[in-house]
């Protein structure tokens, strides 16, 4: 008898090079059953179909509908098979094995059947299986050949729908109905996977067909996450980039480059070209789902604005000159050596990218720390979730989200506070929706109607629709709610947390100023829409909570982050599945890069510079003297860089001129500098005003891992050759080296050793283990050898939970007569960021510019219409973009997205920031709005827009 | 750097940190574990000649680390 725990069988794939596919989902039961399958007796968890258990032990059975990312449908009929007692002859994916069942899958009875439905199902499709894009990877041609197919006893020419158009609206892949089988897989994938319900099957009988609403699929509601393409078994939902390049021959296993999800794909090649990436099943962020940007838009690796020679120029009004990496790397350090030498040693300095590796971060603070002699390193991650740091370090002992993406499959009630999850890291927001249309509650606090409030078949409990700036009067009047009506899980907050702390906080917490009829006139959410939420998060048997840059980009973003960890101790909402504190990370690796010591304050492992043991291990691994003193934080270089103490800086992979608040401020302090070093994939806009540009490699060239926002670690794995002739870790070397510090290694694999030796997180992982696992989470080491899905299961890591109190401080940046509006920002899905990437690719089809969303009264009272050019002023700069007048955003509340340099969002957003991290407060800017007229400087003329403001 | 823009950062620490026994060591560490050495040094300064504009409480925290820099 065989225990059918590690699958030997292989069925006909359609999902990626390599990857089987067992027709229905898994059966996660521990109680196992017993089955005879063609004579063969094997063992397999109750639930497991007929279908499944048969491709696991080896005996595939024919199959069209079934794929084991959707449930068992039971329609095409090609997985018939005869058990004994039973009468005729079931489908293998709807029939769940029972024990003792005796199965048999190839009997002359179901091969004729099969036989049949397959010559009904070829006599109305075209026969140019040698000239289709799918050949060789077409489930129907495999299914033709296992049935044995030589003739069609129906003819060609009935009835059929071999000229049925083919729908080519969508950028990335094409919809050819005539080749359609009607199996319903990409139906179903858009509705359990995907979960957006674009696609139907339109019609009845010989009349059924795919349908995207009646509409193209362009102009449907399809997000074109490709889950329909990938679950597609002919050539009718395609990839255009096979049918333009043809089937790929090799795969290359590596991690998604996008937002903090941290999807696997498979990276399938022709030769050395790249064809197609294909989420990975076995991909533990993602586990066989993708987004529009993971699947499609991988485009800008080789789009023909890729810079890939190093250039110089002495001063910033000079043309770039193309030089050798040589010359480069000398110019570079003899720069930064002369900067110091003039201006001392704390005149340099670096920022580190979140899109970059682990290996490249770790090189980049450490060269500012041992080659540049300072710890004035930081990271984007300082503009993003800088406020999750400090606020999960102080209440919990760790900087990182509680829980793994799995966890929220269990989760009963399910609060979003400042994300928008379906646009900004959609394939974890489709397992937040599958659980919801499971039933789990939702609560979505948020200035914004994001699509989670309300969508097919979601529909948020409660909308918490604050003002933006008093996310923390609201965090306190839930609380305040939990506290006052008898909701704390007195017993977790006894054994878990601190006791003095946690009584502080509740006397804080039940002063009346906390109380939600308070904070109603503050916030704007009705009290009792508050205390109905509270008693919903409280009272949940799991409650979790999941959070964006909504509440980190603010003045009290960090008090925001406590706020929410004090909520989760008080109703015992941490160390299990289901629950926890979970921020959406918006970069692919803004974990990592700060797990890698890229804060000016801290070493790798979030240990501080002042830690004299920790230093010295450093300094002995290193061999060179550390700093003891943090170092500058970004806007600090900004500031110190105009008034003449800072003058030089390294880039590395971030656009700071564009990204960060305030574009004339960080210009100014650009401008200021002696050298500026970037080191990017494209000329942007802060290589403006820099000396030395030294190409990058793009996630398709880089070898090393990054960690997603449940702290998994994954392969990076170069698919091609880097275009620059180097990899980032080198650059980063020879800079050193150049600066007369030597740091070498051989490969990528050799500085995760380093990173492992060094860092007690990271202790047992190593390029080796991962190749072997697959990911893992950290903490990973002697106590987890196998890493640590869910944290603070038995204890916080910094021992007992610390309450702590947060007092609700307004922002000083509020509407007023002058300003009455009040701006927030955020992402669309199928942009990324600063748009570097997405911008140079057919993405653009969707977004091709930032608009900026208003109420409709606001924009009545304005004279504004959809579609109008309006000029967007705050007390810092202006703007202009085009209107789009919106439900989505409450009266007096405007939102625009930051994708395009053109449309300068940053040049009106403000100098304020958290209180503790200095994270900007990009959530909250006082502006006024006006249409366009001829004293408004055009679109295109940003100068000319900065000249004005 | 500017020093207004130092004043602006502490006042917003003060702000943030509510009073009881323990903000003076809380305010302490903030400084201590996120400002940089010339950032505390131009910021004690200001303090010094300008006492009015902070708390009690932040004033004592720069005394005790201005005399602990300058022990």
């Amino acid at each position: 008898m065989t225990i059918l725990s590690d699958p030997r069988g292989t069925m006909p794939m359609r999902s990626g090079i390599g990857e089987p596919d067992y027709g229905t989902p898994k059966s996660n039961s521990e109680v196992m059953v017993s089955v005879t399958i063609d004579g063969e007796t094997h063992l397999v968890p109750e639930g497991t179909s007929v279908m499944r258990a048969a491709g696991e032990s080896g005996c595939a059975i024919p199959k069209l509908c079934a794929t084991d990312s959707l449930q068992p449908f039971g329609s095409c009929r090609m997985c018939l098979v005869e058990i004994d007692g039973r009468k005729g002859t079931p489908a293998s994916c709807t029939t769940p094995v029972e024990d003792g069942m005796v199965v048999r899958t190839q009997t002359t009875k179901v091969a004729k059947l099969r036989k049949s439905v397959m010559e009904l199902y070829i006599s109305d499709h075209p026969l140019d299986c040698l000239t289709c894009s799918a050949n060789g990877d077409c489930e129907l041609q495999d299914m033709a050949g296992v049935a044995g197919l030589r003739e069609v006893r129906y003819g060609m020419d009935g009835k059929n729908h071999l000229d049925a158009p083919t729908d080519s609206s969508n950028p990335y892949f094409s919809f050819d109905e005539s080749k359609c089988i009607v199996c319903n897989r990409c139906v179903r994938a858009c509705d359990e996977v995907q979960g957006t319900l674009a696609l139907t099957i339109e019609g009845r009988g010989f009349n059924s067909k795919v349908s995207p609403g009646g509409l193209n699929f362009l102009s449907s509601e399809c997000v074109s996450c490709g889950a329909c393409v990938q679950a597609c078994p002919t050539a009718t939902l395609q990839e255009k980039s096979v049918i333009d390049l043809g089937m790929p021959t090799r795969t290359v296993q590596t991690t998604c480059a996008y937002c903090g999800v941290g999807c696997s794909f498979n990276a399938e090649l022709r030769g050395d070209e790249l064809v197609r990436m294909v989420p990975t099943k076995t991909g533990g962020a993602n586990e066989g789902h993708s987004c529009v940007k993971g699947r499609f838009a991988w485009g800008y690796a080789s789009h023909s604005d890729r810079i890939t020679k190093p250039m110089l120029r002495e001063k910033i009004t000079d043309e770039w000159r193309e030089v050798s990496w040589d010359e480069a790397i000398q110019f570079t350090a003899t720069k930064f050596i002369a900067i110091q030498e003039k201006y001392g040693d704390n005149s340099i300095g670096g920022i580190s990218s979140s899109r970059c590796t682990n290996e490249e971060i770790f090189l980049v603070q450490k060269m500012v720390r041992a080659a540049f002699g300072n710890n004035n390193i930081d990271t984007c991650a300082r503009v993003c979730h800088s406020p999750t740091g400090y606020g999960l370090s102080t209440t919990y002992g760790t900087s990182a989200g509680t829980q793994d993406f799995k966890s929220v499959a269990h989760s009963d009630v399910i609060v979003v506070i400042g994300a928008n999850p379906t646009d900004a890291h959609p394939v974890f927001a489709s397992r937040m929706k599958r659980r919801i249309r499971e039933g789990a509650n939702l609560i979505v606090i948020d200035p914004r109607k994001i699509d989670l409030v309300e969508s097919a078949h979601i529909s948020a409990d409660y909308h918490l629709q604050l003002q933006p700036g008093t996310n923390v009067a609201v965090i306190n009047s839930i609380a305040h709610v939990i506290a006052t009506e008898g909701l704390i899980d007195e017993e977790f907050v006894a054994q878990r947390c601190d006791p003095g702390p946690f009584k502080r906080w509740r006397s804080f917490i039940e002063l009346p100023e906390n109380s939600p009829e308070v904070v109603e006139a503050q916030s704007g959410v009705p009290a009792e829409i508050i205390r109905q939420a509270a008693r919903m998060y409280a009272s949940g048997k799991n409650a979790a909570i999941y959070y964006g840059l909504g509440v980190t980009e603010h003045s009290q973003g960090s008090t925001m982050v406590m706020g929410m960890a004090n909520l989760a101790m008080a109703t015992g909402n941490i160390g299990r599945d289901g629950v926890g504190i979970n921020p959406l990370r918006g970069q692919n690796n803004v974990q990592g890069a700060c797990d890698m010591g890229s804060f000016p304050h801290e070493l790798s492992g979030y240990r501080h510079v002042s830690d004299n043991a920790v230093r010295e291990q450093f300094e002995m691994l290193w061999d060179v003297k550390l700093m003891s003193d943090p170092g500058m934080r970004i806007p600090n270089m900004f500031d110190n860089a105009i008034s003449g103490e800072f003058r030089g800086l390294f880039v590395h992979g971030e656009d700071i001129a564009q990204s960060d608040p305030n574009t004339m401020h960080v210009e100014k302090s650009l401008k200021s500098m002696d050298l500026v070093v970037v080191q990017d994939l494209f000329l942007n806009e802060t290589s403006k005003f820099a000396h030395v540009f030294l190409p990058g490699t793009s996630f398709l060239e880089k070898d090393g891992t990054f960690t997603n926002a449940e702290r998994r670690i994954n392969r990076v794995r170069p698919v091609m050759a880097a275009k620059n002739g180097k990899q980032e870790w080198q650059i980063i070397c020879e800079i050193s080296q150049a600066m007369g510090y030597d740091m070498h290694y051989e490969n990528a694999a050799q500085i995760m050793d380093e990173i492992a030796d060094i860092t007690p997180t990271f202790k047992g992982v190593s390029f080796a283990m991962l190749d072997e696992v697959g990911s893992v989470q950290w903490p990973c080491n002697d106590a987890a050898p196998e890493g640590t899905p869910i944290m603070h299961v038995d204890g916080f890591v910094r021992g007992q939970g610390q309450f702590m109190e947060t007092p609700f401080v307004p922002t000083e940046e509020r509407s007023n007569r002058k300003f009455p509006l009040l701006l927030t920002t955020g992402r669309i899905l199928s942009q990324y960021n600063v748009g570097a990437q997405t911008r140079r690719t057919a993405n653009v089809t969707w977004h091709p510019e930032d608009v900026l969303e208003i109420h409709e009264s606001d924009a009545a009272l304005r004279g504004i219409v959809d579609g109008q050019k309006i000029a967007v002023s705050s007390r810092i700069g202006e703007t202009i973009l085009t209107a789009t007048v919106s439900n989505r955003v409450p009266a007096g509340v405007v939102h625009t997205t930051f994708h395009y340099p053109l449309s300068g969002a940053n040049v009106i957003t403000t100098e304020f920031s958290d209180w503790a991290t200095n994270c900007p407060e990009f959530k909250v800017t006082a502006v006024e709005i006006r249409p366009a007229d001829s004293s408004t400087a055009p679109l295109n003329d940003l100068e000319a827009v900065l000249t004005k403001a | 750097m500017d020093i207004t823009i130092l004043t602006r950062m502490a006042h917003d620490i003060e702000k943030n940190i509510p009073v009881h026994d323990e903000t003076y060591l809380r305010i302490s560490e903030h400084l201590v574990k996120f400002w940089t050495p010339k950032m505390r040094s131009d910021f004690y300064q200001y303090v010094v000649s300008n006492r009015t504009e902070f708390g009690s409480t932040m004033n004592k925290v720069v005394d005790e680390l201005r005399a602990k820099a300058n022990a």
